[in-house]
């Protein structure tokens, strides 16, 4: 799923570790999510919504 | 929540399951020894036959403490490194079961020894599946 994650991540100066630590996730899922690689469930979507104060169809684009 | 995939030898939850999947084994190779060197009888031949159950125990009990930890992803990653592993161990064993029809008979393949390659094809179907999400 198309997301912009790493520019939103990339905007606070946060890594993808420090990412991961605020979402209780792996780096690797980070990373997975960020290359597409992988679609997070509805619940870490929301979250990561939630951390960057924007709607969840902002973030992800299907 | 480590930044590692669960049960890689980098975290602390990998190196527990490395180290109670190790002493499982350990225990196992004891009392194989003991049953083939000191021709127990019961009930001693029991209890080195049984005695790798309670290594075994505590393994699952690690393993399962590392999968409640782990995210989404991980357990995602381990599901399909199981799978893999799973299928890939039964073609495995239909195929010697196979060559045993036209070999005519029983292949020289101790039956003692075969558990020995799952915990190999588990590892390559999970750097497989961990491979998929890289």
């Amino acid at each position: 799923m198309r997301n912009d994650l790493r520019e939103r991540r990339a905007e606070r100066g946060w890594s993808q570790a420090d990412l991961a630590d605020k979402l209780d996730v792996s780096r690797q899922t980070i990373n997975a999510i960020e290359t597409e690689k992988y679609s997070p469930s509805l619940e870490l979507a929301f979250k990561i919504a939630r951390l960057f104060k924007a709607r969840v169809e902002d973030v992800f684009q299907g | 929540m480590d930044s590692q995939p669960t049960l890689s030898l980098g975290t602390n939850h990998g190196r527990r399951v490395l180290i109670a999947g190790a002493t499982w084994f350990l225990v196992y190779l004891a009392s194989r020894f003991a049953l083939q060197e000191f021709h127990l009888v019961a009930p001693w031949a029991w209890v080195a036959a049984l005695a790798h159950l309670f290594a075994f125990f505590w393994f699952v009990a690690v393993v399962e403490r590392a999968l409640k930890s782990a995210d989404e992803l991980q357990r995602l990653i381990q599901l399909e490194a199981l799978a893999l592993a799973f299928s890939t161990t039964m073609v495995l064993l239909m195929t010697l079961g196979l060559m045993e029809i036209f070999h005519g008979g029983r292949l020289q393949f101790p039956l003692l020894d075969i558990w020995a390659m799952l915990p190999v094809i588990y590892a390559i179907c999970f750097a497989v599946a961990y491979q998929r999400y890289r």
